[in-house]
């Protein structure tokens, strides 16, 4: 190869082996609590935001929102649906799962109001989206969880995560004030708290 | 009238069967749809070892044990084989003061170097195939602060990790950055015996709009003493000495055929290790790095066998290299995929001195045997999942598994003095060959309260026939917080390197190839949670065969190798042997254990014990096994007072007594065995006050027996008089104490 050539081949060549980097590192698909534990936390944490049961109404709802194009978050959003099923009560009450795909945070804070949705559960995916729903969602009434831990410190109100081989609860309490979810006291002494 | 007669009592029998069967799968799946309470969700264990995949402990097709970061603090252990002492069901370690040796369920293979229990750091495994080496003692080369969990996977775990997963599985989990944010370093001390320093990092942030998280920990270990009074073992004779024609164990003093003294120079070892565990998306990058250079204060049957007495410069020296890189995606919502490239180099160097002319035969003061070994692999694992409902209830999981290994090795016989080769080197390996593999599990869930897991693994090694490793098992959530479970499992090792390739002279043959030793177990167990306590009690039956051992051959059979030409006849009166399939071991028994803590979170227990029967087998002989206790177990309590004030943690292991490795072949008398041991440890750790980050943490331990199981000294059989055998020395004091601050957290 001619010398002058090198050395732009050479940049292009690192460019583009950046960007197919990249673009293999960006979804990702992270160890997590076992579906059915992470419905079983899902359902009974409810029960400890004292809010809920005016929020829900006679039954709750609950979005299970996914990623267009991402087939992490379908499975996930997919598997906590057949999980939820066989749980009588959420919070205390019967409850029902929508799945929703996601387009904008501000269309998902319509959705929210327009549904009474009285939680919110984000599967895996959501990464680059979750200042921008934590904005939209202030003032709103309702509950925000998401399987990926690294939500919750941006913004997602409930997390989980495993840490020693046990699963671990996840709290921004800031935002959980802003979305008017009061979770109890003894709840709040079980959970790793984010402000 | 007869036949009606015979066949209603049946009928009406059948009937309240099924009726009871109907109303029993009403209650289950009633009950399995209940959702227990709070704190009794957040007292899941979850394991990811058993199937590769993450789930709770009670699911898990297999008996598993899970030792948390906490406990390890809170009860003041440093190493992986004292987390399975104090806190483990099932395993237990025994300390011959050079490597700890594991066992489980009443197994435990002495002088293995760990080769039964396969050992994995956040799933790379660690086991080379010179020696099938790992160890769990200081030498692992993981900071223990790094440590977030060890999972201990009890019976054959071959399904989907093929060779030396014979005892079960150990997977030492690392701790992520977001967990362990900040910079941390500790500062800790055996007192008067060893220091430890090190220091660690972790972060977790977003790079490229992907998660990346990573830790990585530098250590470094020293340990010197405690000096052990060893003997007076003697006098013994040396044939090629001159008159009085006594053996020497030293270079210099008095030759007088004594055996034994203070070993005050030689019980130290030196660990400087590192870690680093690093996440970014779709890609995990484990790497590590360590040496372990150790020394032990006597000669046995493994080790030191004929060296000299506390000469320092008898050691055994470990390096280790490895990386694991992974990547991880979901292809669709149905299918994820897993590749993994990875590679691993170690090498060991055993030197010995010995100045006893019998052993040396060469007109020099004293003979020095270099023993190196080195062994690298490289290799790939893709493996693929299915969900076929995409709800978790039946998953298939596939995976092949491809490696490259290489090993060499040789044993050199030097002038002491010179460094000059005495003779040209022998057990020289240098071989190579590709290992694969191929599994599939499948796991199904028909029913919320009925699960189902079977598999099986293919194993290639050009050195012996294909090896299959099935395994199911089905677990039911049989009541509220009840899960009833039965397992059948194999598992295989594969012979070493060093057993199928190492060739000595006149002393260690190799005539006959070696099959891979194979194990199958069936077990049941049973599981009750009520609120955050954990109720387990389980059965076990394992049958062992072909285990490789060194055979030795008998006066006749070495007549008859020097007439085949096969043994100089010099060499005759000396022991000559080979690696051979010789032994079964037939095992049964129960495992029993408790564990929980009070609803506030504040007072920690567990307690855990095992019976065990072992017996090993050959024809014509069934003995119990040496060194593994029959019955063992361990009890902890652990107080956190909180808001700044100390935890207090108690922590007991407990073995009966245990038969000494020599025992059968030594014709001692006494019969020699090590009396029951109880070991205690009190710790205490907390906050220093005034200074954020900082902590402390000092432990006291004590054991109550002062000896083990292993024959220690050149008496290794009963020999002209000397028909005492000498067991191991315990280290039965020690108090730690150290210092760790974390900043950035």
């Amino acid at each position: 190869m001619r010398r002058w050539l090198v050395r732009p081949v050479t940049s292009l060549a690192t460019v583009v082996a950046f960007l197919m980097l990249a673009a293999l590192v960006r979804a990702d698909s992270r160890l997590m609590l076992p579906i059915q534990l992470e419905a079983q936390l899902f359902a009974k944490v409810l029960t400890y935001d004292k809010n809920f049961p005016v929020r829900a109404g006679r039954t709750a709802r609950v979005l299970l929102v996914t990623k267009r194009d991402n087939a992490d978050s379908a499975r996930v959003a997919s598997q906590m649906q057949s999980a939820l099923k066989p749980i009588e009560q959420i919070g205390g009450l019967p409850h029902e799962e929508v799945m929703v795909t996601f387009t904008g945070a501000v269309q998902l804070a319509e959705l929210i109001k327009a549904s009474g949705a009285a939680a919110v559960f984000f599967g895996p995916g959501f990464d680059d989206d979750v200042e921008a729903i934590r904005g939209a969602l202030e003032g709103q009434d309702v509950l925000t969880a998401g399987s990926v831990p690294e939500y919750v410190p941006h913004g997602i109100v409930l997390g989980f995560d495993i840490v020693s081989g046990s699963p671990k609860l996840l709290v921004h309490l800031t935002q959980a004030k802003r979305q008017n979810v009061a979770l109890r006291a003894e709840l709040l002494r079980l959970a790793r708290i984010f402000e | 009238m007869r036949l009606f007669a015979r066949v209603r009592p049946a009928t009406r029998w059948l009937r309240a069967a099924a009726g009871l069967t109907v109303v029993a799968l009403g209650a289950f799946d009633a009950r399995a749809d209940e959702v227990p309470d709070l704190g009794a969700l957040l007292s899941e264990k979850v394991v990811t070892t058993a199937s590769k995949t993450a789930e709770t402990s009670g699911t898990a097709p297999a008996m598993a044990s899970l030792m948390t970061a906490e406990d390890i603090q809170r009860y003041g252990l440093h190493t992986i084989d004292e987390a399975v002492a104090f806190l483990s069901m099932g395993g237990f370690s025994s300390d011959n003061l050079y490597n700890p040796e594991i066992g489980a369920r009443g197994v435990l293979l002495p002088g293995d170097q760990g080769a039964h229990m396969l050992v994995l750091i956040d799933g790379h495994a660690v086991n080379e195939p010179l020696h099938g080496a790992a160890n769990l003692g200081r030498g692992l080369g993981i900071p223990i602060e790094l440590v977030d969990h060890i999972e201990l996977i009890l019976g054959p775990g071959s399904v989907l990790y093929g060779s030396n997963a014979m005892l079960g599985v150990i997977n030492i989990v690392t701790k992520r950055g977001r967990s362990y944010s900040g910079v941390h370093v500790v500062a800790e001390t055996e007192v008067a015996k060893s220091y430890r320093a090190g220091a660690a990092f972790g972060t977790s942030t977003k790079i490229l709009n992907a998660p990346f998280q990573m830790v990585m920990g530098l250590e470094i270990f020293k340990q010197d003493g405690p000096t052990f009074t060893f003997g007076p073992q003697g006098p013994i004779q040396d044939l090629f000495e001159p008159a009085p024609m006594l053996m020497r164990f030293n270079r210099s003093g008095p030759v007088n055929g004594i055996w034994g003294g203070d070993a005050s120079r030689s019980h130290y070892s030196l660990v400087p290790a590192g870690y680093l565990s690093l996440e970014w998306g779709k890609f995990t990058l484990n790497v590590r790095a360590s040496t372990f250079k150790r020394a032990a204060p006597y000669s046995s049957q493994y080790i030191n066998v004929i060296s000299d007495f506390d000469d320092p410069k008898n050691y055994q020296i470990d390096r280790v290299f490895s990386g694991d890189l992974t990547y991880r995606t979901q292809l669709t919502t149905h299918a994820g995929f897993t590749a993994r490239v990875y590679g691993d180099s170690t090498d060991r160097r055993t030197y010995t001195d010995y100045s006893r002319r019998l052993a040396c035969r060469f007109p020099v003061a004293t003979c020095r045997e270099a023993d190196e070994g080195l062994s690298r692999w490289a290799g790939s694992e893709l493996q693929g999942s299915l969900d076929w409902w995409n709800n978790g209830r039946a998953v298939t999981l596939i995976g092949v598994d491809g490696r490259y290994r290489y090993a060499q090795g040789r044993s050199d016989l030097l002038d002491y003095d010179t460094g000059r080769p005495l003779r040209s080197s022998t057990a020289v390996i240098d071989s190579s060959h590709p290992v694969l593999a191929a599994y599939l599990q499948q796991t199904a869930q028909p029913l919320t309260w009925l699960a189902f897991n079977g598999g099986a693994r293919l194993d290639y090694d050009p050195r012996f026939d294909p090896v299959v490793s099935p395994r199911v098992a089905t677990s039911i959530n049989a009541w509220q917080g009840g899960t009833l479970k039965a397992t059948y499992a194999e598992a295989f090792r594969a012979p070493t390197f060093f057993e199928t390739d190492a060739y000595i002279p006149n002393a260690l043959l190799m005539r006959h190839p070696l099959a891979p030793e194979r194990v199958r177990s069936i077990e049941g167990s049973m599981e009750q949670k009520f609120g955050r306590n954990r109720l387990v009690f389980g059965v076990f039956r394992s049958w062992w065969k072909d285990l490789v051992e060194k055979y030795v051959f008998s006066q006749a059979e070495k007549d008859d190798l020097v007439a085949r030409g096969d043994l100089a006849i010099s060499y005759v009166l000396g022991p000559v042997a080979e690696y051979r399939n010789i032994s079964s071991i037939d095992n049964f028994g129960f495992n029993g254990g408790w564990e929980g803590m009070t609803g506030s979170g504040r007072f920690h227990y567990g307690a855990n014990v095992t019976g065990a029967i072992a017996r090993r087998v050959v024809p014509g002989s069934d003995k119990p096994l040496v060194v593994a206790p029959q019955i063992f177990g361990n009890a902890r309590v652990a107080y956190d007072f909180e808001h700044g004030l100390p935890t207090l943690g108690l922590a007991a292991h407990f073995s009966g007594s245990r038969i000494a490795d020599r025992a059968f072949d030594g014709n001692f008398t006494p019969f020699p065995v090590a009396p029951p041991q109880l070991e205690l440890r009190a710790t205490v750790l907390g906050p220093v006050p005034l200074i954020k980050g900082l902590s402390y943490r000092f432990s006291a331990n004590y054991a109550m027996a002062d000896r083990g199981p292993y024959v220690v000294g050149v008496v290794q059989q009963s020999y002209a008089g000397l028909t005492n055998a000498e067991l191991i020395p315990v280290d039965r004091f020690r108090v730690t104490a150290g210092l760790s601050y974390a900043l950035f957290e």
